[in-house]
């Protein structure tokens, strides 16, 4: 069934004048029996488990708030009047009497002519999520509203400007604190609180603890109904006149008008409850979601919250606003399809630079004309302050709380959340609603510190704190995205969470620092230039450099245009951005003196890589060059065969190689030539390696002829088993190391048909079939693919090598396959991933780190898609299928642990068979736990090299390795010597031993002795060397003959070992010695 | 170590001859081996296992010359009483003449089988790329005797030699006659991944001098068998002939493209599209319900949905 709506043509003619709108397709599910999207059903299944379990747990959340909302209601209704007074006779009154302290936003004039007074309130009513039962807990606390509606014989119809409206209601949530801390409630504890961060709504917090739960219940006041003046209360007026800054007061109007509207908005949602039953499961759902990405209600968090979303949701649903107008939505809809509806709604507009007017009318007419109020009220809304969703039949704007870099915030995540949801990823459920993503260190790519003393003195605000506040704010933000332009998608601001506070205390001064987050965009952030306008465009001009001063210059392009232009430098340690966001802030914001700015948690990174390798692809060029050379030079050869192709298949040749000098020698570059297909090859194993060497021999003479710069020679492989010997031509070019091997596709043939022969002939083809997939069918396209999606995303070349570095420094490389771990880093990147595409190596690196420490290999396959195909899909469900006939043959695990399949290979085990072992990817997925825990703690002051630090107290024995003998001169001998040594304790002890050991500037090797053979039955074939041990059978059944055991033998193999190493070795350190 | 451990002279038939390793500046413990060795008794005796002696656990760097010493000039036997040792990689896995004895030479090894199968094994012919062999952990050997009565005395002497408790040092003074361990090995190893053009060359080309020739003689039994009926009268079909007895692997990618080519007719039938979708709607079921269990496991696995 295809939903599709269109986004109500009459509303296009509300808004002759506004943007264009395109028409909105909510395609919110494509489930023909036909296309049926392998993972849909799942999907919803675990939706509606979730849904089932979030409804239950707010029901019973109800059930145990409820005797607490009946007893505060019933004290509330009791309490008794109290005296009209002036406001600071009143404020200072009630501070005698009972302690309190009237929480003011700011303080009333001493020459108020009014008065502040309690008197009973009119209606007391439960709202919001108890009332609709969709109350979760959080961080094991419940929080319920309560509402208590102020009588309107305590109000003047003008107190809803000058702030008398807000001092009236400030006295009576102080008297109502004061009524109900006489009342002494067993129990429970008061605290004033502002409700949404917002300083002009202070409520009442009662807290009572219940065992592991704490009650919460919100009590908010509320002004009576039908006493100001509606149509003074829009957000183009001004409610403020005094004040000569600020012509409108948007906030401040916004603020009253959704008091006024809370109990209209209640009913609304109520209504709608009852024609759609997915509203409230929607509810539940936007409730997670926006919890698990940091945002709420609360405008130090963004200012949208489920109530919005809530709200949104039941005013697209309702049918009956307006006469003869179609609802958006469908009250059909199921809660994904809404929820979904509702996200693409979102992420599909931005509400803060075009506001949208939703059924407005003028005076609630029928017929909608583009008349003159319509247009000032449009243009009037967009004044940049927030976002606009001007809900027309109420006239209020929804968003007034969602700032406009909140908005931006908000829609990139609905789209990340509506791509995921669009995607078939089998993990969309985790991704949706399970994973947390409100991080900051995995969040955003940048975050500074800034004092906001250095802007705003609060002194000078005190008067009028909000506005002022929120206009700072807007400027800072709006200087901000100019300047950084499109190096960012987004630029946001924390700061700090809202606090309670004790009612016996003063309101709490605004948070001293805030902190800037912002998410680069990988291809633009590190540009160096600034192009503006041509300079013929005087105005734009005059603009341009109004806005950069002395930073913007003239300058002449090759193409002989002459463009305004900001140039910065990169010779400076501080990357570009900083020093955009430096310069911005002085000149706009602090005259042109300079701001200290925090940059948190980002200087370590600099000094992990060289910043000469951590810019771009550029040290891998050099590589290419060398490559591209060779090719040449070998296709120009008249070889017996014509060349078919050659293939690069090594990490250096894809843009994934840690340490780049190593390709000089110590890890060579792997190529791989095939040759025209002929009948003349021998149809045997060993003679098809001999007629290898012979052609390997002959490409390496003719390469010397043509090129004699180019060394060569023939070098065989480990193994001196003939048919296995793995010959190849090591080639010299441009002082990079190249192994070049034939691929001749016979032998693949000739290797299977062995596999039907005896357990022995299995046992040693089985590895050669391993090799020979991985080396010639495997690698080819997996270079070709990294390589292309190095270029694609310009920071995955550094991300996988920052990864592969972690794998090294905890010893984890040699036992992995480089292409699994680029795998690993890939997966970060995919664009369904619930932070989006990382957009800096630290937020990749953290999101690849996090991702493996949750992954639970034992139970899931991984899948990573390498493209955006639909054939995934196909893939994905064949990996499944692999893997649990996987863990059905192989339970324990011991043939392969890791399964991880990708587009290129469904089967997930191209690389994982044999290597890593259950132990070591245990390992790594135990590494991965504490460095993401050890992130997660130290958050923004996190020294990174905290995670690069490997204790090696844990390993049975180290053997510590000599760093320098004196018939070595060249280090990499010794250290090609050293690897050697490696490998060869590898095969002599690969049963007994687990090896721990760096690929790269190897000092030791540890290992843990293998436990599950550690003492056994003696018997002949044990494959260990071991000492015959008389075994106590205990003294009761003395008569059976004693029992032999056969155990480790430790010493004679550390012995063995030291002797096989020689002088190589110099120092065995065991567990626990020093 | 272990000196106080008590070791059992006997462990099953097995008998356990202990030896003292070599102490090298980077270790301070002292470690003892332990060797068991009884008579050469295989499943399928061969002519030279009645004078055999068969070792387990023995050294990782064992040698011919190790075991030779360790027979003659430790424990006192008269020297050239053993012309052989052949070493298993693993007890189980068929035995390897040790590398010195391949090194460089050509020989056609053995014919297997009858005239039906004709399939000709060459020997290795490439150069080593280590100058000794190293053997896995808890490797055995043979050693062969030159009669029986040297291999009891042998035993006998052995035996004796390690109930009076005496021990002797592996490798103890034949340091200099084996290949060196240590950075000395590996740097040899690094040159000899290398082997001189010339002598690869020449390898390469006796060996395929020689396959051919084998491949010739194959050819020619073939054509042989093809011309001649046997005594039933058959005439075998082989390869090679005017009408090739065709490869497995062809004959699979004929019987796939046979498969491919019958795939579209599917639907022919009117039964068959009922069939299929039949198969289809068990098949979302299936899935569903695959799901479903899916979903109890996942929920199983972290108790509560909540993050």
């Amino acid at each position: 069934m295809v939903v599709s709506t269109v986004l109500g043509s009459k509303r296009r003619q509300d808004n002759p004048h506004g943007h264009p709108k395109k028409k909105h397709r909510f395609a919110v599910g494509t489930t023909t029996e036909d296309n049926l999207p392998v993972t849909a059903h799942l999907f919803e299944l675990q939706v509606d488990e979730l849904l089932r379990d979030l409804e239950q747990q707010a029901k019973a959340n109800v059930q145990k708030i409820m005797s607490l909302l009946k007893q505060l209601r019933d004290t509330i209704a009791d309490l008794p009047g109290r005296e009209p007074l002036h406001p600071r006779e009143a404020e200072s009154h009630l501070k005698k009497t009972s302690g309190i302290c009237t929480p003011f936003a700011n303080l009333p004039p001493k020459d108020a002519k009014y008065t502040l007074e309690f008197a009973k309130p009119s209606t007391i009513n439960v709202v919001g999520s108890a009332a609709s039962e969709t109350l979760l807990s959080r961080d094991g606390q419940i929080t319920a509203d309560m509402v208590v509606v102020m009588p309107s014989r305590i109000f003047q119809e003008k107190d809803y400007r000058k702030y008398r409206y807000f001092h009236k209601k400030a006295y009576y949530t102080a008297c109502l604190a004061a009524g109900l801390h006489s009342a002494n409630l067993e129990g429970s504890s008061l605290a004033f609180a502002m409700q949404n961060g917002n300083p002009l709504q202070p409520c009442i917090l009662v807290r009572q603890q219940d065992s592991d739960l704490t009650v919460v219940v919100r009590i908010i006041c509320l002004p009576p109904l039908a006493v100001f003046p509606e149509d003074e209360i829009l957000p183009w007026m001004n409610s403020l006149p005094e004040n000569p800054i600020v012509s409108k007061t948007p906030f401040y109007n916004s603020t009253l008008r959704s008091e006024m509207l809370a109990l209209k908005y209640l009913g609304l949602i109520h209504r709608i409850n009852n024609e759609s039953t997915s509203l409230r499961k929607a509810t539940l759902l936007f409730s997670i979601w926006l919890r698990q990405r940091g945002l709420g209600a609360d405008l130090l968090q963004g200012g949208f919250g489920t109530f919005e979303a809530q709200a949104l949701m039941a005013m697209m649903l309702d049918s009956n606003s307006i006469e003869g107008m179609q609802a958006v939505f469908r009250t059909r809809y199921d809660p994904i399809q809404l929820f979904k509806a509702t996200l693409i709604f979102l992420s599909t507009r931005d509400f803060a630079s075009s506001p949208m007017l939703y059924n407005y009318s003028m005076n609630n007419s029928t017929q909608s004309s583009p008349s003159q109020p319509l247009q000032t009220g449009n243009r009037d809304i967009i004044d940049g302050t927030s976002a606009c969703f001007f809900d027309g039949p109420r006239m209020h704007n929804l968003f007034f709380k969602t700032s406009p870099w909140s908005m931006v915030r908000l829609r990139r995540q609905a789209e990340i959340t509506v791509k995921c949801l669009s995607s078939n990823d089998s993990n969309r459920f985790e991704h949706c609603f399970l994973s947390k993503v409100d991080n900051s260190m995995m969040r955003y790519d940048l975050v500074l510190r800034i004092d906001i003393d250095q802007f705003l003195s609060w002194a000078k605000i005190k008067d009028d704190p909000t506005e002022k506040c929120l206009n700072f704010g807007n400027n800072l933000y709006q200087t901000l995205k100019q300047a950084l332009s499109d190096r960012v998608q987004e630029i946001s601001f924390s700061f700090g969470e809202s606090t309670s506070w004790d009612i016996k205390h003063l309101v709490p001064k605004p948070h001293k620092s805030f902190r800037i987050n912002l998410v680069f965009d990988a291809h633009q952030v590190a540009r160096l230039q600034d192009f503006g306008p041509s300079a013929d465009d005087k105005d734009a001009a005059a603009a341009f450099r109004q806005f950069w001063g002395a930073k913007a210059e003239l300058r002449r392009f090759k193409d002989g245009s002459i463009q305004e232009t900001v140039i910065w430098d990169d010779q400076i340690s501080e990357p570009v951005t900083t020093q955009i966001i430096q310069y911005a802030l002085s000149r706009h914001h602090n005259d042109g003196k300079s701001v200290s700015i925090q940059e948190l948690g980002s200087s370590f990174w600099k000094q992990l890589m060289q910043p000469k390798q951590s810019r771009t692809l550029a040290p891998f060029e050099d590589i290419f060059r060398a490559f591209q050379n060779l090719e040449k030079t070998i296709r120009e050869l008249k070889m017996p065969l014509d060349i078919r192709q050659i293939s690069p298949a090594s990490p250096g040749l894809r843009y994934s190689m840690p340490n780049i000098d190593a390709a000089h020698g110590l890890q060579p570059l792997q190529i791989i030539i095939q040759f025209e297909s002929s009948g003349q090859w021998p149809d045997d194993l060993s003679a098809i390696q001999q007629v290898k060497v012979a052609f390997l021999q002959k490409l390496g003479d003719l390469l010397n002829q043509q090129e004699s710069s180019m060394q060569t020679r023939v070098g065989l492989g480990q193994s001196t088993n003939t048919p296995f010997c793995r010959p190849f031509l090591e080639v010299m070019s441009n002082t990079y190391c190249f192994h070049i091997a034939v691929y001749h596709d016979r032998e693949f043939v000739l290797l299977k048909s062995k596999l039907a022969g005896s357990t022995e002939e299995r046992r040693t083809i089985i590895p050669q079939i391993l090799y020979y997939n991985q080396m010639f069918l495997r690698a080819p396209p997996h270079t070709q693919r990294v390589k292309d999606l190095c270029t694609q995303y310009p920071l995955l070349s550094q991300s996988i090598r920052l990864f592969k570095i972690w794998c090294l420094s905890h010893l984890l490389l040699p036992h992995f396959r480089e292409e699994i771990l680029e795998l690993f880093v890939i997966y970060s990147f995919n664009p369904t991933s619930p932070y989006g595409v990382p957009s800096s190596l630290r937020t990749a690196f953290l999101r690849t780190i996090s991702m493996l420490a949750k992954w639970d290999w034992h139970n899931t396959p991984l899948f990573v898609p390498l493209n955006d195909d639909t054939e995934n899909n196909k893939l994905m469900h064949d990996l499944e299928t692999h893997f649990h006939a996987w863990r059905k043959i192989d339970p324990s695990l011991s043939r392969v642990a890791l399964i991880i399949g990708s587009t290129l290979d469904p089967t997930g085990t191209a690389w994982t068979e044999q290597t890593p072992s259950k132990m070591v990817a245990a390992r790594l997925t135990s590494l991965a736990k504490i460095t993401h825990s050890t992130i997660m703690k130290h958050d923004l002051t996190l020294d990174p090299n905290l995670l690069f630090t490997h204790s090696y107290k844990d390993y049975d024995f180290v053997l510590h390795l000599s760093p320098h003998i004196d018939k070595i001169s060249a280090a990499t001998n010794l250290q090609s010597a050293i690897q050697s040594y490696i490998h060869e304790l590898e095969r002599v002890f690969g049963e007994i031993v687990v090896w721990f050991y760096s690929s790269e500037n190897t000092k030791f090797v540890a290992g843990l002795w293998n436990p599950l053979v550690q003492s056994r039955k003696w018997k002949v074939n044990l494959g260990y060397s071991s000492i015959p041990t008389v075994e106590d059978a205990g003294g009761s059944d003395s008569s059976e003959p004693a029992e032999i055991t056969a155990k480790y033998n430790t010493h004679a193999m550390l012995n063995e070992m030291v002797r096989l190493g020689g002088d190589l070795v110099t120092r065995v350190a065991m567990k626990g010695e020093d | 170590m272990s000196a106080e451990v008590e070791i059992p002279a006997k462990v099953s038939d097995y008998h356990v001859l202990p030896l003292r390793l070599p102490s090298h500046p980077a270790v301070h413990f002292e470690a003892m081996h332990y060797i068991y060795f009884k008579l050469h008794t295989p499943s399928v005796p061969t002519p030279e296992s009645s004078r055999s002696l068969f070792l387990v656990n023995i050294p990782i760097d064992s040698t011919a010359i190790h075991l030779k010493h360790l027979f003659s000039k430790q424990i006192g036997l008269p020297a050239g009483r053993i012309v052989d040792v052949i070493f298993n990689e693993t007890p189980t896995k068929k035995k390897t003449p040790p590398a010195s004895a391949v090194l460089g030479k050509a020989s056609k090894k053995r014919k297997r089988g009858s005239e039906e199968e004709a399939v000709l094994e060459v020997e290795s012919t490439l150069p080593s790329t280590w100058d000794r062999e190293i053997y896995t952990s808890g490797s055995s050997a043979t050693i062969v005797f030159v009669d029986k009565a040297s291999l009891d005395a042998a035993v006998k002497a052995t035996r004796a030699f390690s109930t009076k408790g005496n021990k002797v040092t592996w490798g103890d003074g034949i340091a200099n006659k084996t290949a060196k361990l240590g950075s000395h090995r590996y740097l040899a190893h690094a040159s000899l991944t290398f082997p001189p053009r010339d002598s690869l060359l020449s390898a390469v080309n006796n060996y395929m001098t020689i396959f051919n020739a084998n491949q010739d003689i194959a050819a020619k039994a073939l054509a042989r068998k093809r011309s001649m009926p046997d005594e039933d009268g058959f005439v075998t079909v082989t390869r090679g002939g005017r009408n090739a007895a065709a490869r497995m692997e062809d004959a699979q990618e004929s019987l796939e493209r046979q498969k491919e080519r019958q795939k579209g007719l599917n639907d022919f039938y009117r039964f068959q599209g009922r069939e299929a979708r039949k198969e289809k709607a068990l098949e979302l079921v299936k899935r569903f319900e695959e799901d479903k269990e899916k979903v109890k496991q996942m929920k199983a696995r972290r108790k509560s949905f909540k993050a």
